[in-house]
C-alpha cells in the first residue's frame, strides 16, 4: 500500500479514536469562538468496469481510445478521505459593529489510484497528485471559504473567499451561477452544493433597506476567475484515457494520450490572471411582499439578479485548435511511450473565456390550496458564447473565419414542495416503527431554450437541440425517529436519459453519520447530455463521518 | 311605623341585589389553586411528603397524584433507560401573576365573546386572560373557553432562551442524538406586559406571534435557521422559512403538515409548546379539576435533574400540588395524527403543566411535562418561562429531554430580530 496513504489512514484513525466519546465543547467564550468540522470517507464502488467506450464523446469514440476494463481492475472506483474544519470567530461585536471571521477550510485525499496498481501505474505520479488526488489543483484550495464579515446598521459587508447560493430550486441550476462547480469526484445530488462549488475571492455588500417589501440589495464584485473543474481522465466519472495508458504531457516526457489532460492545459493556459478584465459584477435585490390572490394572502419571496461574468467554460479558436488535435491524435497513434506531444505554445491562443450576461429572478410562496410550496426560477442568458460551425457539421471551420458566436439562451426551473401525510400514520404498528407521519417531496420541471439557430453552434453535447426538459423527483422519509432517513432522487429527461439515486442515510448517535447509496443511470444517446454519459457508470457508495 | 319599615327593606333589598350583580360581573383573576379550607389540607399533607423523595417504592402512596402514564414508567424504569425514575415533593406556591397580565384581563375579559365557529373575536386586539372564570354549566364552552384562556397567556411577551443540551433518546437501544436551539419568540398581538400594549402600531401584515431559532446541535444542523410567524387571522397558515446551514440556502417550507415530526424528536410540529398553532383548529370539551402533582417551579434544571445514558426521562424533577383544569381536544381534521390530547391548564395563569396524546386507535401513545420557573421581565414583572421538559413514545419507548436556561424577558426585539435578512446574518 503506499506510504501516504497508509500515513493518512492513521491519522484518521487516531483523530477519531481521540474524539469518539463525549460530545466535544465547540463553543468558547461565550459563543465569539464557534469550531465545527467533519471527518469523512467517501468510497464508490462501480456496478461493471466498461469493456467498451460508449459514445462518452466525440473524440473518446476513436479506437485508440482505450476501454475502462484495459485500464482498471478493481471496482473500488473512488476513495476519498475528507477533513474540514469550520470556525467563526467574533472579532468585533458592539452595538455600531459586528466583524466576524468565517472560514471553511478543509482537506482531502482521493486514493483509488493508489489502491488499484493499473490504474496508478496510467497516470502520472505528480500529475496526479496535483490535478487529482489532493486539494492541490490551485494554490489556495484547502481554503474553501474565508472571509470578514462585517455588520454595521443596515450594510453587511464580507470580503474574502466565498461561495455564494442563489438558487431556490434543487438538483439542476438556473440562476446560481456565480461559483463555477467541481465535478471531478462525484455530482450534484449526492454532495451538497458547498462541496461542489468552488470558491472565489470576492467583495459582496448587502444593504437591508427599510422600502416596502423590505428590500435587500446586494452585490459582488470579484477578479478571481475559475473554470468549471470536469472529471478527471481515467476516474470513473471522467473519460477513458487515450493510447498508450500514462499522460504526462505536461513534463513532455511521455507519450501520448491523455486528450482531457491536454485540453485541461489548454484551458489552464488560457484562464485569464487575477485582472481586471476578468471581473466579474452580479447583482440581485431580494423582497418579501405580501399579496392577495382571490382573496387569499401570499407571501412571496422574491429575488431579481444580474450577472456579469466569464464563462465557466472555453470556447475554441478552432482554426488553433484543429492543426493541433490533429497533431495530438498523431502523438497519440503513434503510442510510444517517448513520445513527444505537441507544445501548446505552438499553435497560438486556442482557447478563450468569454464574457456573457444573466438576467434572472426567482420567486416562491407558500400556497394554501395545494398545501405546498411553490418556487420557480427563471434565467435569461444575453450573448453567451459558442464555437461556431458549418451547418450539419460540428467539428467543421466555419467558412466565415468567426470561430465564435453567441446565443441567448433561456431557462426555468418550478418546483413543488410538500409534506405527504403517510397512510397508517398514527396506529400502532406505524408508532413502533418511529415512522414519520409525513413524507417530503418534491416535484420538478426545467426547461430551456436556445433563441436563434442551433446547428451552427458547436456543442459538445445535444447538438442541434434547440430545447431541454427535464422532470425530476425527490422522496424523503424517516424511520425510527429519523435514526434511517431513505431519500430517492430521480431525474428524467425528455430525450430519455435520466437517472435514480435511493440512498440511505442513518444517523446512530451524536457524531457519527453513515450513508448508503446508489445510482443507476440510463440514457438513449450519451451524446445528448453530459449526465447521460454517466450511462455505463452506475455505481454504489458509502460515506461514514464524524461530525463534530 | 310598618310602611317605613316596608320602605328601608325594599331599599336594602335592591341596593343588596345590585351589589351582588356588581360583583358577579367582576373579574376574578387569578384564582388561586387552592385557597382557605382547601389550603390548610393541601398543607397539612405536604408536612408528611415536602422533601420526600417518591421512587417506585412509595409511588403507590401518591398515585391518585400522579398521571396514569408517569406511575407506568416510574414501575418500569429499565423500559425507559433508567435504573430508577424518582422525583422529590416541593411545597405549593402560588405564582406572582404579572400586574400587566391582572390588568389586561380586568380590561379586556369583559369584552371577550366567541363568534359562530367558537373562535374569539377582535383575537389579538385584546389581551389579557379572556375567561378568567370558565362556564362550568357547558362542558363544551368551559373546555372551549380553557383552551383560549391557554393560547392568550403570553409569557411576559417576549422570550430569549436557550434549549439544550438536549437529547434525543432510544430507551430501547440507549442511542442518543444531541440538538440545540437558541429560541426568540415574541407577541406582535395579545401583548399584556410590555408596552405598547395590546399590539405593536406597525403590524400591517397582522403577526400574531414570531419565533426565531437557531441551532446548535447536532454538529449537522448547527447554524440552521429557523423563523415562524403566526397570525392573527386564524384561518391563516403559519409562514416558515429554514436557512438550511449544510445546503446554504433559505427556503420556505410548509407548515400545513403540522403532524410530521420535528428532526426526529417525539414532537409533532403541532406539540410544540404543547399546542402551537391556532386553537381553533381542535374541539374541546372540559373534564374537570384534577389535583396532580407537576412540575411548576423547577430550581436549576443543569444541576438538579440527572439521568443515566439512555434513559428518556429525568429524574430530580421538583413537583407540588396543584388542582388543574383539564380539558380534551379532538383535531377537527378527521384524518388527523392523534385521536385526542387531553391537556393539564394550570388554574392560576392558565398554562399547559403536562398533557397526554393518543393514537388514532385510541391507543395512550405519549405523555410530555414541562417544568418552569418564574424570571423577571418587563418592570420587574415576574411570568412562567420552560426551564425543562420531557416527551415520552410510551409505544416505541422513545424520549427527548432537555433543559431550558432563559437570557431575556419583556423585551421588545427589534422587527428585524424576525426578518429573512435575519436568517442568514445569525447563522453562518
Amino acid at each position: 500500500m503506499n506510504k501516504n496513504v497508509f500515513l493518512l489512514g492513521s491519522a484518521l484513525l487516531l483523530v477519531l479514536v481521540l474524539l469518539v466519546g463525549e460530545a466535544l465543547a465547540l463553543e468558547y467564550l461565550d459563543g465569539r469562538i464557534r469550531v465545527k468540522g467533519r471527518i469523512e470517507q467517501f468510497a464508490m464502488w462501480g456496478w461493471h468496469i466498461p469493456d467498451q467506450n460508449i459514445g462518452r464523446t466525440i473524440t473518446e469514440n476513436a479506437p485508440s481510445f482505450r476501454p475502462e476494463s484495459r485500464y482498471r481492475s478493481s471496482h473500488l472506483v473512488l476513495n476519498l478521505s475528507l477533513a474540514a474544519v469550520e470556525g467563526l470567530f467574533k472579532l468585533v461585536d458592539n452595538e455600531k459593529l459586528l466583524v466576524n471571521l468565517q472560514t471553511y477550510f478543509r482537506y482531502y485525499y482521493e486514493s483509488s489510484p493508489d489502491l488499484d496498481s493499473t490504474v496508478h501505474r496510467m497516470w502520472k505520479k505528480d500529475y496526479l497528485h496535483r490535478a487529482y488526488q489532493t486539494n492541490r489543483f490551485k494554490q489556495d484550495d484547502w481554503v474553501n471559504e474565508a472571509f470578514f464579515d462585517i455588520y454595521s446598521g443596515p450594510w453587511n459587508l464580507r470580503i474574502g473567499k466565498q461561495i455564494i447560493f442563489w438558487s431556490e430550486v434543487e438538483m439542476v441550476r438556473t440562476v446560481d451561477k456565480i461559483n463555477p462547480i467541481d465535478m471531478r469526484y462525484s455530482t450534484p445530488g449526492i454532495e451538497p452544493w458547498d462541496e461542489i462549488k468552488i470558491g472565489l475571492w470576492m467583495i459582496r455588500a448587502f444593504y437591508n433597506s427599510q422600502l416596502p417589501g423590505n428590500l435587500i440589495f446586494e452585490t459582488i464584485f470579484s477578479l478571481d476567475h475559475q473554470r468549471t473543474r470536469t472529471p478527471f481522465e481515467g476516474s470513473w466519472m471522467g473519460l477513458g484515457p487515450g493510447t498508450p495508458i500514462y499522460a504526462n504531457h505536461r513534463h513532455n516526457s511521455m507519450g501520448p494520450g491523455g486528450i482531457k489532460q491536454t485540453n485541461d492545459d489548454a484551458w489552464d493556459d488560457a484562464h485569464p490572471a487575477f485582472t481586471w478584465s476578468n471581473f466579474k459584477f452580479a447583482f440581485r435585490i431580494r423582497g418579501n411582499s405580501e399579496v392577495f390572490m382571490f382573496k387569499t394572502p401570499y407571501v412571496l419571496d422574491w429575488t431579481l439578479s444580474y450577472i456579469n461574468t466569464l464563462d465557466d467554460s472555453a470556447v475554441a479558436y478552432s482554426d488553433k485548435l484543429a492543426p493541433f488535435n490533429g497533431d495530438l491524435a498523431v502523438a497519440r497513434v503513434g503510442g510510444v511511450p517517448s513520445w513527444r506531444l505537441p507544445r501548446l505554445g505552438d499553435y497560438g491562443r486556442m482557447w478563450v473565456f468569454r464574457r456573457y450576461e444573466l438576467l434572472g429572478a426567482s420567486i416562491q410562496t407558500f400556497v394554501p390550496s395545494i398545501k405546498g410550496v411553490l418556487r420557480a426560477e427563471w434565467s435569461y442568458e444575453i450573448g453567451r458564447p459558442y464555437n461556431h460551425c458549418p451547418k450539419g457539421e460540428p467539428d467543421g471551420l466555419p467558412e466565415d473565419g468567426n470561430y465564435i458566436t453567441e446565443r441567448d439562451h433561456v431557462a426555468y426551473g418550478l418546483t413543488y414542495d410538500a409534506a405527504i401525510p403517510m397512510p397508517g400514520r398514527g396506529t400502532n404498528w406505524f408508532t413502533s416503527w418511529g415512522l414519520r407521519p409525513a413524507a417530503d417531496i418534491t416535484l420538478g420541471l426545467f426547461q430551456g431554450w436556445h433563441l436563434g439557430d442551433v446547428d451552427h453552434i458547436r456543442q459538445e453535447f445535444g447538438y442541434n437541440q434547440r430545447s431541454e426538459t427535464n422532470f425530476t423527483f425527490m422522496i424523503r422519509h424517516g424511520i425510527r425517529h429519523n435514526e434511517f432517513i431513505p431519500v430517492i432522487r430521480a431525474l428524467y429527461n425528455v430525450n430519455n436519459w435520466g437517472y435514480v439515486a435511493p440512498v440511505v442515510q442513518y444517523m446512530p448517535g451524536k457524531h457519527f453519520r453513515y450513508e448508503l447509496g446508489c445510482t443507476w443511470f440510463w440514457a438513449k444517446n450519451p451524446r445528448d447530455s453530459f449526465e447521460a454519459t454517466g450511462e455505463t457508470r452506475d455505481f454504489t457508495y458509502f460515506k461514514v463521518r464524524y461530525e463534530f | 311605623m310598618r310602611s317605613n319599615t316596608i320602605r328601608i327593606a325594599t331599599v336594602l333589598f335592591f341596593l343588596l341585589v345590585n351589589t351582588l350583580a356588581v360583583y358577579a360581573q367582576e373579574v376574578k383573576f387569578p384564582t388561586f389553586s387552592y385557597e382557605g379550607e382547601e389550603l390548610a389540607k393541601v398543607k397539612e399533607w405536604e408536612k408528611t411528603w415536602v422533601g420526600q423523595k417518591v421512587t417506585a417504592a412509595n409511588l403507590d402512596q401518591v398515585k391518585d397524584l400522579l398521571l396514569e402514564p408517569l406511575c407506568t414508567i416510574m414501575k418500569n424504569p429499565k423500559d425507559f433507560g433508567a435504573d430508577e425514575v424518582w422525583f422529590e415533593v416541593f411545597p405549593y406556591r402560588p405564582y406572582k401573576v404579572s400586574k400587566g397580565l391582572i390588568e389586561s384581563t380586568k380590561q379586556y375579559a369583559p369584552q371577550a365573546k366567541f363568534d359562530e365557529s367558537k373562535s374569539l373575536v377582535n383575537y389579538g386586539s385584546i389581551a389579557g386572560i379572556p375567561f378568567p372564570q370558565p362556564d362550568l354549566s357547558d362542558p363544551v364552552l368551559a373546555g372551549t373557553q380553557m383552551a383560549w384562556n391557554y393560547d392568550a397567556y403570553t409569557h411576559g411577551d417576549s422570550t430569549y432562551c436557550f434549549n439544550g443540551p438536549a437529547t434525543i433518546v432510544d430507551c430501547r437501544t440507549g442511542l442518543e442524538r444531541s440538538a440545540g436551539q437558541w429560541r426568540w419568540s415574541m407577541y406582535w398581538a395579545g401583548r399584556s406586559d410590555v408596552p405598547p400594549k395590546p399590539e405593536l402600531p406597525k403590524n400591517d401584515r397582522g403577526i400574531h406571534r414570531s419565533y426565531f431559532q437557531r441551532h446548535s446541535a447536532p454538529p449537522d444542523f448547527a447554524d440552521t435557521g429557523v423563523l415562524e410567524i403566526k397570525y392573527k387571522d386564524t384561518k391563516r397558515d403559519c409562514d416558515l422559512w429554514v436557512y438550511t446551514a449544510m445546503f446554504r440556502r433559505i427556503r420556505r417550507y410548509t407548515t400545513s403538515q403540522r403532524t410530521d415530526m420535528i428532526d426526529g424528536t417525539d414532537l409533532i410540529y403541532d406539540d410544540n409548546y404543547g399546542w402551537y398553532t391556532h386553537i381553533n383548529l381542535n374541539t374541546y370539551k372540559f373534564i374537570g379539576q384534577q389535583d396532580l402533582l407537576l412540575w411548576r417551579h423547577q430550581e436549576d434544571p443543569h444541576k438538579k435533574l440527572t439521568r443515566k445514558n439512555g434513559q428518556g426521562i429525568w429524574n430530580g424533577i421538583q413537583r407540588e400540588r396543584v388542582k388543574c383544569w383539564v380539558i380534551e381536544a379532538v383535531n377537527k381534521d378527521p384524518n388527523y395524527l392523534y385521536s385526542k390530547r387531553v391537556w393539564y391548564l394550570d388554574p392560576e395563569n392558565w398554562q399547559m403543566d403536562a398533557q397526554i396524546i393518543y393514537d388514532r386507535q385510541g391507543k395512550l401513545w405519549k405523555i410530555m411535562e414541562w417544568g418552569w420557573e418564574e424570571f423577571p421581565g418587563h418592570e420587574g414583572q415576574l411570568s412562567t418561562q420552560y426551564n425543562a421538559e420531557y416527551y415520552i413514545d410510551l409505544i416505541r419507548r422513545h424520549g427527548s429531554v432537555a433543559p431550558y436556561s432563559t437570557k431575556k424577558v419583556g423585551e421588545n426585539f427589534p422587527t428585524k430580530q424576525f426578518s429573512i435578512a435575519n436568517l442568514q446574518q445569525q447563522t453562518y
